[in-house]
């Protein structure tokens, strides 16, 4: 299968009953869809579940798709999977709490054990910092910093206006550098540190 | 992407130099209270804290890659949806068998704790959702919007309406509802045309004047009050509410007052002869008349005691016709009974009773006088005959009181009733040392005959009084 093919023509194909066309699109997009929900839940079978039913509803509504409509698949993708979690966290009827004995299993940096636990560490504590946050402020920050997605992107993902996406994203960060302060000054004290020397 | 979302773009992703600058001094100088200027100059080849933030944000770990277990996951599900879809599969024998209900098969249900509306408003909602139909969209394209809006719930309606028996509920309570409404509406044109039929029957006849206007509220009440008594508040034989009017009077000239005793027998004929206390012995009469007044027989019912005839408000006891003249009883003039003039009863003139002109009245009952509850117990001014005490034994002294030398009255209200029994003894003056009591015993042995209203036996109110003295 050749991978230039569209999205378009690779779902056309998928719906008709083409297994390799639907494994090109999967393919293609899950890591980003799985690594979103994941992010945005804070649980790795819930992200599952999403991943599952966003790509599964290509299928089983397909009206809720159009391509004509200039949206893109990568785009209805996140969107379908935020709009997913969001009726997660309604059922839940509260946000998600952080898992605290989720264990990050990332590949360490290296072989150094006080490295792995001090990554470890910060990981768990960026992680505590972003799920603090608004749940909309949350979704465009992972959106636009870790799955790379233009403000336009973002703003067809959540359904709301770029500048709104923009004002979101400011938020968020401002919500992050003051919860993350202590790391931000501990960082800088040793690159300080590094150029002095 | 236009123009202005890529500088937009550009000015996301570009490290904010000023705001984070000032942030990066506030950091610093909570770092670097102390440092020396060279340490500033060191502080220009740091990164801005934008990057920090990015760098600690790149710090997060990412999730692990996509387990197997879900591309396993998916692409069975998308199989089953091949299938279930009756699309060819290319890949057939997989092992997966949809989930698809037998009939017969036991299904467990879940019951939700929300409520209707919740569950309805949750339905929309994610309607709303799944179809896009955000603030956004509508702005970008009113109609694309309008079209998946109407497509979403239009589906959402379907799906509801496909679920098993719904659509047999569905129309079963439409067909109740509008059976209900046809028989309430089948009734009502079946029960006008009949009323209209009977209406058209009876008013054949007649002819249509007019609408009635003059209605009053509140129906005019017959005063209350005994018939055809001096207050003249009674009624009468007449079918319209009207006072009665008239009076009568008499006597023969006598010296003394006109003894108590019964009315003769009212009519509305011409009086033949007048009442007499004292009629004379006639001795086989040839043509036997009796006494009467000319009044309303409906206020004055045939009184059969065997008593004579008199003035029923006197109170005197010896015969006596009275002081008036011209035949019958009273200190009036005429043939009736009363200080009035004529043949009637009471004050007033000509015939009938009531005071004033005679007149007759009319309009129901005639208040009280006309009839009531005879098992009530009556005042003494509102029976024909009093109860008459036959014995009142006398109460017995107590010790105590004696040598209290507690003297006084004692005053009871008691029942005389109609069959012969005190009851509803009720002091009103009390004595101590057991005097009350001793005088309750005392009437209870009262002995008497009980009082009559119109001819039958009733209950009375008596006030009677005890005197408790040391002689």
């Amino acid at each position: 299968m050749p991978d230039t093919d569209t999205d378009e023509s690779l779902l056309g194909r998928a719906r008709a009953g083409d297994e390799q066309a639907f494994l090109s699109i999967y393919m293609r997009h899950r890591a980003g869809v799985y690594r979103f929900a994941c992010r945005l839940l804070g649980d790795e079978a819930a992200a599952e579940d999403v991943t599952h039913d966003c790509f599964l509803s290509l299928f089983k509504h397909p009206e809720r798709f159009d391509a004509s409509r200039g949206a893109a698949l990568r785009t209805y993708l996140f969107a379908a999977a935020r709009n997913l979690s969001l009726k997660r966290f309604r059922r839940a009827a509260q946000e998600t709490l952080i898992d605290e004995t989720l264990e990050e299993r990332s590949a360490p940096a290296c072989d150094e054990p006080l490295s792995r636990l001090l990554e470890a560490e910060l990981s768990a504590t960026v992680r505590a910092a972003v799920h603090a946050l608004p749940a909309l402020q949350r979704e465009v920050l992972i959106l636009f910093e870790f799955e790379n997605l233009s403000l336009q992107e973002i703003a067809l993902v959540v359904g709301a206006e770029v500048n709104t996406v923009k004002s979101r994203l400011g938020r968020a960060r401002d919500g992050l550098r003051r919860a993350l302060a202590p790391h931000l000054a501990a960082r800088r004290t040793e690159l300080v540190g590094a150029s002095e020397k | 992407m236009s123009e202005k979302t890529n500088q937009d773009e550009l000015d996301a992703r570009r490290p904010s130099v000023e705001p984070e600058g000032r942030e990066a001094s506030a950091c610093e100088s909570s770092a670097l209270t102390h440092e020396s200027s060279a340490a500033l100059f060191v502080f220009a080849s740091v990164p801005a804290l934008e990057e920090d933030l990015k760098v600690l944000l790149d710090g997060w770990q990412s999730p692990r890659v996509v387990p197997a277990s879900l591309d396993a996951r998916v692409l069975n599900s998308y199989r089953e949806l091949l299938k279930e879809k009756e699309m060819n599969l290319h890949r057939p024998g997989h092992t997966l068998t949809p989930h698809y209900a037998l009939p017969g098969d036991y299904h467990l249900t879940i019951l939700e704790e929300r409520g209707l509306f919740a569950r309805l408003l949750a339905e929309i909602r994610e309607t709303a959702d799944d179809a896009q139909l955000t603030r956004a969209e509508l702005r970008r394209d009113p109609f694309g919007f309008m079209r998946r809006l109407a497509s979403a719930y239009a589906s959402m309606a379907w799906r509801t309406l496909s679920q098993e028996n719904t659509a047999y509920g569905v129309v079963t309570a439409f067909a109740v509802v509008l059976t209900l409404v046809g028989a309430v509406a089948a009734f009502s044109k079946f029960g006008t045309t009949r009323d209209g039929l009977l209406a058209d029957r009876i008013n054949e006849n007649l002819i249509y004047l007019g609408p009635v206007t003059n209605i009053p509220k509140v129906q005019p009440e017959p005063e209350a009050g005994t018939a055809g008594m001096a207050r003249g508040t009674g009624g009468g034989s007449k079918t319209e509410q009207e006072r009665p009017g008239g009076g009568g009077g008499g006597g023969r000239l006598e010296d003394k007052p006109a003894v108590h005793g019964k009315l003769p027998q009212a009519t509305l004929d011409p009086q033949v002869l007048a009442p007499d206390p004292k009629p004379p012995a006639i001795q086989n009469p040839s043509l036997p008349t009796a006494a009467t007044i000319r009044a309303d027989p409906a206020l004055f019912p045939t009184d059969t005691r065997a008593i004579n005839y008199g003035d029923p408000k006197s109170k005197a006891t010896e015969l006596s016709s009275g002081s008036g003249t011209g035949g019958g009883i009273g200190e009036g003039t005429g043939g009736g009974v009363g200080p009035g003039n004529g043949t009637g009863y009471g004050p007033g003139e000509g015939y009938n009773t009531g005071g004033g002109p005679p007149k007759l009245g009319g309009g129901g009952a005639g208040g009280n006088g006309g009839g009531g509850d005879l098992a009530r117990p009556f005042r003494v001014n509102e029976v024909t005959r009093r109860a008459q005490i036959i014995s009142k034994p006398e109460p017995l002294y107590t010790e105590e009181a004696r040598k209290n030398q507690v003297t006084g009255t004692v005053r009871l209200r008691l029942v005389l009733s109609a069959s012969g029994q005190v009851t509803g003894i009720t002091p009103i003056t009390k004595l101590p040392d057991g005097l009350t009591e001793k005088a309750i015993e005392a009437a209870r042995r009262i002995s008497f005959t009980p009082a009559e209203k119109d001819g039958r036996k009733v209950s009375q109110y008596v006030t009677i009084e005890y005197n408790f003295n040391i002689y």
